[in-house]
């Protein structure tokens, strides 16, 4: 060895190194792909867990699919109604039990022709045992859907048929009012026969999609690229050429790619900064069908008793929370059904308790609490997120402040804390929240019944059951809609076995030179990427 | 007459490998299924008919014995499972996009740490006390006093998103890895400049070199032939984990950066209780890992000729 | 020259003689005083809250500026100094007890014991400490006065292993050394050589890897809390609220940057305190 020192030339190895894997990569891609003009970027959040219609649960896999598929109804870009998709009309029986599709002439992307009977294969294929789909439950209420899924029937007795190529009939038990809206949403859209080959829904050349574009390119945990479907029907209103969904679950990472110019939208920003984005024409929000909650576990003491559920309930000031905390334009909710829906449904959500921290520790002593003394220690447990840990902190201090009541915060990863609803082994309260699937008040009354599996709070009241199963029943609107009210009532002025605390807002970075036309806010948070016009 | 020695070497890692992966896959696929909740427990709940049908499908209603035996066996085919979470790729597809992605990361940090935690570490050792001593001290606190979470997100705020130098997201570009790489490193960076540093000063004290000064020997002659070599022993040791941390310990720079690596697969995958993707990158960390410290262990005997296995 | 003193007393003489060492000692006394006792002083401004003032730059009355609950951030920076501190000692303590003899013995026994031992630690190394953690949190996560056990659990699991592989390294480059072998002829029993001779020999580069244990372990506090481990809020860990700070840190800078600069000057002082200790220490010099 020469003089030389060793360490420099090791030194001079690694970088000799990184310059040729700098240089390598050079080569290999040697320039950044720019987005042309008709390119819509998007942070989409999430990875989608799948792009299989029937395994298709989170709000990311939803917008997808409803770019590279479509059902027999559409969702209306400003309203999220169900106007024609793949269907051109409809139309329901007097009793409500026979719904009647008509398809007009389309073609899968592949050239094949679109029918009734793929209709019918694909709604089967929910129901299957063996696709096993965790949305099979929604269609329940077809003619031999639940036992068909249960094992116990078969596909022939389910009441989905195809009379010709373009008429899709599906028999019901019982009315459902929302079925239009269900058909636009994702589980619906059809799958073609080829759907079971593996990559099926990560391959371009695998991929067959009857939406206004198709997919292109699939790279897990960071994009998907989608192009324009040239078979589409409606082909001629698509203006957008391709679109590159990014997937991650940083919030931060999609709103500094936003900001960097990188992206024309983000789905979803840290609530935390909110103050960046208050009065700028980026922000964009809208009441989203959504409610935010503390479940009780009405089977520990000391919430089975009903007057400690309603006392905290009133000790708790949902004004300050939405103002002061939240602050994107959240609004209180002393009721579980969010008042967006009225727009909808026709359905005008019920009053609920008001905050009144006298009542509440009116209440207490009624329970045999005053002041606090007495109780039990009580947990407030929430799954790991900065925002519901804000606010718990907020309800902590409130509950302190006017009952005297010391509650102590548990963080815990979402899967255990749902272990602990599900087991009801939590003690006292257990942060949670509820998207409805689709904008009647059924989709979130239903989440207390006794038979509900997402129920999770121990409470069963035969009264409450029968008053939804009344509704269900019905086919005369103003009486379903006044027998909803009165189990809502029962449920949020009596039992409360949980707290309602908000209305959720739909907060969305939108670039306003980029997207200049079709891009809308509604309810359902839904945004048709077929209508949006980029700047030419 | 080379080549013996080194099959036999390489022998025994394969074995000490293929021992630790088998421990660690057994154990980890113990303390994943004893964890509560399941693949399938999500905000809204399916009912039990559609469970006992998934679960069916993901065979997670066999008794855990037959199930890790399937998992070994498919796992000796070369197949790691299907993903719960990512349901449209299995595990070897995800672990196939990610790991050129990771790779490349972890290299290019480690290459950043050593490059300038090396020369740095001695030079501060050489002069005691002095500007550059200083400096690499500074440099040390900055390092660990600026965890990823805070390092990465302020990165792409001013060389992204304020310069717009670099992309704030995603790595397509080769340019791409320099802002991952420096907030993936810093921590490494930081150690290796110190124990650099202490390993250096604890070999300047030792009785043969201050015989080599004693003789007159020149300072760089005694710094770089006598002195690094047994210093470089601390920097080394730490170098096996160290890797290994930045291919599977990724997380946060993969989140904050967007890059579609195996290292958020971790913690991810257990918070999700997607067994097979946890499984399957804790195999290929733990087999990185190994490699990597059977490696060092070679170049501690190499190193230092007084280090020798009995 | 005066009566011959203690090693002990010569080590510690030539510490405090060091300024760099005087000025991060008194910092660090000074954080832990406070840490101590500020939360006395401060009473329930950890928690409470003003809805109405919100996140607030620094003033007077709140030094390091208001939080979105409107909490003082500067009562919360003192009691997160009270939790990361002694976390960090107790967790950087145990990594030491634990990693430095079994590190040590592994190198001098060395061959199949040696492989033995080491074998475990890439087994430990190897499993995800998340998964840990998880079955941790399931098992006891209920009793929130386990909190703060389990945290030292969680993190003293695993922290030990970096500290074992490298006194191992070190050993097995010193144990044929000259001295190993007179001890080894003068009777000395494996555990004598080990504590003995060979331990004293790792004193520097163990501390300055225990120095690096420090910031580590705030990390990962910061992630294990996220999982629920440790107490719960409204106190927080400097991790926790240098988190929380990021999620804002364009909003409300206040909120990072303080946290963040206790930590840094924290840092700096181990970081001195931690280089004079060793060179206070080293066996070498002392022995001149």
């Amino acid at each position: 060895m020469t003089q030389e020192s060793s360490s420099a030339r090791t030194a001079g190895h690694l970088g000799q190194n990184l310059v040729i894997l700098l240089a390598l990569g050079v080569a290999a891609c040697a320039h950044r792909e720019d987005a042309p003009a008709q390119t819509l970027r998007f942070h989409n959040m999430a990875e989608p867990r799948t792009l299989d219609p029937a395994g298709a649960t989170g709000v990311a896999d939803r917008n997808l699919l409803l770019a590279l598929s479509e059902g027999l109804a559409a969702f209306d870009p400003r309203t999220a109604a169900p106007v024609p998709g793949a269907a051109e009309r409809w139309e329901t029986s007097a009793d409500g039990l026979l719904w009647t599709f008509h398809l007009r002439a389309a073609r899968w992307s592949n050239g094949d022709p679109l029918t009734a009977a793929d209709f019918r294969r694909s709604w089967l294929r929910v129901l299957d045992p063996a696709t096993a789909s965790p949305l099979a439950s929604q269609l329940f209420e077809i003619v031999g859907a639940a036992e068909f899924a249960a094992g116990t029937g078969s596909a022939p007795q389910v009441g989905i048929e195809a009379h010709g190529d373009r008429e899709l009939r599906v028999r019901l038990r019982r009315p459902m009012p929302w079925l239009a809206q269900l058909s636009a949403s994702s589980p619906l859209v059809p799958v073609h026969s080829a759907a079971g080959a593996a990559g099926a829904f990560v391959r371009r050349e695998r991929f067959v999609g009857n939406g206004p574009f198709v997919l292109e390119e699939r790279v897990p945990n960071f994009r998907i690229v989608m192009v324009k479907n040239p078979n589409y029907w409606d082909a001629g209103n698509v203006t957008i050429q391709r679109i590159v969904a990014y997937s991650s679950e940083s919030k931060q990472a999609a709103v500094d790619a936003f900001r960097a110019g990188r992206t024309d939208w983000v789905d979803d920003f840290p609530s935390a900064q909110a103050s960046s984005w208050l009065g700028r024409p980026e922000l964009r929000t809208s009441p989203y069908l959504a409610v935010s909650f503390l479940r009780f576990n009405t089977t520990k003491a000391p919430f089975r008793d009903a007057r400690v559920r309603r006392a905290i309930h009133m000790a708790i000031d949902r004004t300050l929370l939405c103002e002061r905390v939240l602050r994107l334009g959240q609004r209180p909710a002393q009721q579980l059904v969010p008042r967006c829906v009225t727009g909808v449904s026709g359905y005008v959500p019920v009053a609920g308790l008001p905050f009144s921290p006298e009542r509440a520790r009116a209440l207490l002593a009624e329970a045999g609490f005053p002041q606090g003394r007495g109780l039990p220690p009580i947990e407030l447990q929430y799954d790991t997120n900065e925002d519901w840990k804000r606010i718990c902190e907020a309800v902590q201090a409130m509950l302190r402040e006017h009952l005297q009541i010391d509650v102590y915060l548990v963080n815990k990863e979402k899967k255990t804390v749902i272990d602990d609803e599900e087991r009801l082994a939590y003690l006292g309260m257990s942060r949670g929240s509820w998207i409805g699937d689709f904008a009647d008040p059924m989709a979130f009354l239903e989440v207390f019944t006794s038979s509900s599996s997402t129920n999770r709070t121990g409470f069963a009241n035969a009264q409450y059951d029968a008053l939804l199963e009344r509704a269900r029943a019905s086919a005369d609107e103003p009486a379903r809609r006044a027998l909803m009210a009165q189990a809502e009532r029962l449920l949020v002025e009596e039992e409360l076995p949980f707290t309602p605390l908000y209305e959720f807002v739909k907060q969305t970075l939108v670039h306003p030179e980029r997207i200049v036309d079709g891009f809308h806010e509604n309810l359902l948070g839904m945004h048709p990427m077929k209508w949006i016009r980029l700047r030419r | 007459m080379i080549h013996h020695p080194f099959t036999r070497a390489a022998v025994r890692v394969a074995a000490r490998t293929a021992g630790v992966l088998l421990a660690v896959a057994l154990l980890s696929f113990a303390l994943l299924r004893a964890a509560p909740g399941g693949p399938f427990s999500e905000d809204r709940s399916v009912p039990a008919a559609v469970r006992a049908n998934l679960e069916k499908r993901y065979h997670l209603d066999e008794p855990l014995a037959l199930q890790a035996a399937r998992y070994l066996w498919d796992l000796a085919h070369g197949d790691l499972g299907p993903s719960f979470r990512y349901a449209d790729f299995t595990v070897n597809d995800l672990l196939a996009v990610g790991l050129p992605s990771t790779l490349a990361l972890g290299a290019a940090a480690m290459a950043f740490a050593l490059a300038i935690g090396i020369p740095l570490g001695m030079a501060a050792a050489a002069r005691r006390g002095g500007l550059i001593d200083r400096l690499a001290s500074g440099i040390s606190v900055a390092g660990l006093a600026l965890p990823t979470f805070v390092l990465g997100p302020l990165l792409v705020a001013f060389f992204a998103v304020t310069l717009r130098w670099f992309e704030p997201s995603g790595l397509e570009h080769p340019a791409d890895l320099v802002l991952p790489a420096i907030a993936l490193g810093a921590g490494p960076l930081a150690v290796i400049t110190r124990l650099t540093r202490a390993g250096m000063l604890d070999t300047l004290s030792q009785e043969y070199i201050r015989t080599a000064r004693a003789k007159g020997l020149p300072e760089r002659t005694v710094l770089f032939r006598h002195g690094l070599r047994p210093s470089l022993v601390p920097v080394l040791t730490y170098l096996g984990p160290a890797l290994a941390a930045v291919l599977t310990g990724s997380l946060v720079v993969e989140s904050v950066f967007t890059i579609p690596g195996i290292g958020q697969y971790v913690v991810r995958g257990a918070f999700n209780r997607d067994y097979p993707v946890v499984l399957g990158v804790i195999l290929v960390g733990t087999t990185f890992l190994v490699v990597a410290n059977a490696l060092v262990d070679l170049l501690l005997t190499a190193l230092d000729p007084r280090v020798r296995e009995r | 020259m005066s009566a011959p003193q203690s090693p002990l007393r010569r080590g510690l003489r030539r510490f405090v003689r060091r300024r760099s060492a005087a000025v991060a000692c008194t910092l660090l006394s000074l954080l832990a005083a406070s840490a101590l006792f500020g939360p006395i002083l401060l009473g329930d401004a950890v928690a409470r809250q003003d809805l109405a003032l919100g996140a607030a730059p620094p003033s007077w009355s709140h030094p390091f500026g208001t939080d979105l609950l409107g909490r003082d951030a500067f009562a919360r920076v003192l009691d997160g100094a009270r939790l990361s501190l002694g976390v960090s000692a107790a967790a950087t303590l145990l990594s030491l007890l634990i990693g430095v003899p079994y590190g040590a013995l592994a190198g001098y026994l060395g061959g199949r014991i040696d492989a033995a031992m080491m074998r475990l630690v890439d087994v430990l190394y190897g499993l995800p400490s998340v998964l840990f953690v998880l079955l941790l949190m399931a098992w006891f996560g209920r009793d929130p006065a386990l909190g703060l056990p389990l945290l030292f659990v969680g993190l003293g699991a695993f922290s030990w292993l970096t500290t074992a592989r490298l006194v191992r390294g070190l050993v097995l480059s010193l144990r044929e050394r000259d001295f190993v072998a007179s001890a080894q002829i003068s009777g000395a029993g494996p555990w004598a050589i080990v504590l003995g001779h060979l331990i004293p020999q790792t004193t520097g580069p163990v501390l300055a890897l225990a120095t690096l244990t420090m910031p580590r372990v705030l990390v990962e506090e910061a992630f294990l809390s996220f999982l629920g481990l440790g107490v719960g809020a409204p106190r927080a860990s400097w991790g926790t609220l240098i988190g929380y700070g990021m999620e804002s840190f364009r909003e409300h800078p206040w909120l990072v940057l303080f946290p963040g600069l206790v930590l840094a000057a924290t840092l700096a002082a181990l970081y001195s305190a931690g280089d004079a200790l060793r060179d206070a220490f080293d066996p070498r010099e002392l022995a001149r």
